[in-house]
């Protein structure tokens, strides 16, 4: 997934060229567990010094981001009909008195 | 315990844990008075005014406590939750009037089991539960509504790591495209879903449920939620970009130049 180009910072006595397409696949099967803070610290600060240095990944994970934000935003908030809670408040009545 | 011959009432009998005994054997008409003095009823205006303002605080003695004080934290607690389950309903039903049986059918069943709650527990998780069953034991089997497949035998991390060959073309275009887009499609794309797919979606991205919160309301391992979340939220934003495709499309092809 990274390309040699998206690494700048290669230093001389770090063997490790940046980030490679066994960390993208790494970080990218965590994405959903990250974003809903079901990460440990330790592999949640792991993902995101990855981020920090490989803008794919990052898209990738703005979109993710994106959808959840989206069906927060879109799938919620109904309301009920007013004549529901009318009628479970009646049926706990008729409840209450077989009891 | 079998030596006790007093006839249990009929909700109580299936109670699993509670101290069914006690419960039965003493029913104040009032909470546990102070062990001194007799209350005023100023000081039980303000021992109720501190029960309300504790909701879900572990303050409740179930051996003790009245049937009439137990119908009345139901209706306080339980029903502040009647939007979100309706909400909910509404996701997995797709048709208001479904929904609207599903959400009565839920209250009837957690008013009767709700000396089974733990006060204290997770009163919303509970009541998404009951949703939940309900849903599946009745309703589901009646919609016949083409839904996309389940995929049930394909790895999820095989479709997060196939996905990621595909994710260079995603570049944050199409985040800005998604987000534009409007609540209908959002709420269609969601809708064709499998439903347990679009449960697992519901609860975890609108009601923020924990993985561990959503095994227990769908019955199912942690690991088996972050299959269907892997896959719903796979398969969502293949339909919203369809979507975004589609309109993008649209918008070129109304332009009159």
């Amino acid at each position: 997934m990274s390309t040699d180009a998206s690494t700048p910072f290669v230093d001389a006595d770090e063997p490790t060229p940046g980030p490679t397409a066994a960390e993208c696949d790494h970080v990218l099967a965590r994405v959903h567990e990250f974003l809903d803070h079901e990460v440990d610290t330790a592999t949640g600060d792991e993902i995101r010094a990855h981020l920090t240095e490989c803008e794919p990944c990052l898209d990738r994970f703005d979109v993710e981001q994106a959808v959840k934000s989206l069906v927060k935003r879109c799938c919620g908030g109904d309301k009920a009909p007013d004549r529901l809670r009318v009628s479970i408040m009646s049926s706990i009545t008729v409840t209450r008195r077989s009891l | 315990m079998p030596m006790f011959v007093t006839p249990l009432p009929r909700d109580t009998a299936q109670a699993s844990g509670p101290p069914v005994l006690s419960y039965v054997m003493s029913i104040p008409a009032t909470p546990a008075p102070a062990p001194s003095s007799s209350p005023t009823s100023a000081e039980l205006d303000g021992r109720a005014d501190a029960l309300l303002a504790s909701v879900e605080e572990p303050a409740v003695d179930l051996a003790t406590e009245s049937q009439a004080d137990r119908d009345a934290r139901f209706e306080r607690d339980a029903l502040q939750y009647l939007d979100q389950l309706y909400a909910a309903a509404l996701r997995m039903t797709r048709n208001p009037s479904d929904a609207e049986d599903v959400v009565q059918e839920t209250f009837a069943k957690a008013y009767s089991s709700f000396h089974q709650f733990t006060p204290g527990t997770n009163l919303k998780a509970w009541l998404y539960r009951i949703l939940t069953n309900t849903y599946i034991n009745t309703y589901r089997k009646k919609q016949r509504q083409p839904q996309l497949s389940d995929g049930e035998n394909v790895e999820d991390w095989q479709i997060a790591r196939a996905a990621s060959h595909t994710s260079s073309g995603l570049k944050s275009a199409e985040t800005e495209a998604l987000e534009n887009l409007p609540d209908s499609d959002v709420k269609d794309a969601l809708g064709q879903l499998s439903p347990d797919f679009r449960l697992a979606v519901f609860l975890a991205d609108v009601e923020g449920f924990a993985y561990k919160e959503i095994a227990e309301i769908m019955g199912t391992p942690i690991g088996t939620v972050m299959s269907r979340l892997n896959r719903g939220r796979t398969q969502l934003r293949r339909l919203l970009s369809d979507y975004a495709r589609e309109r993008g499309m649209r918008v070129k092809e109304d332009t009159r130049a």
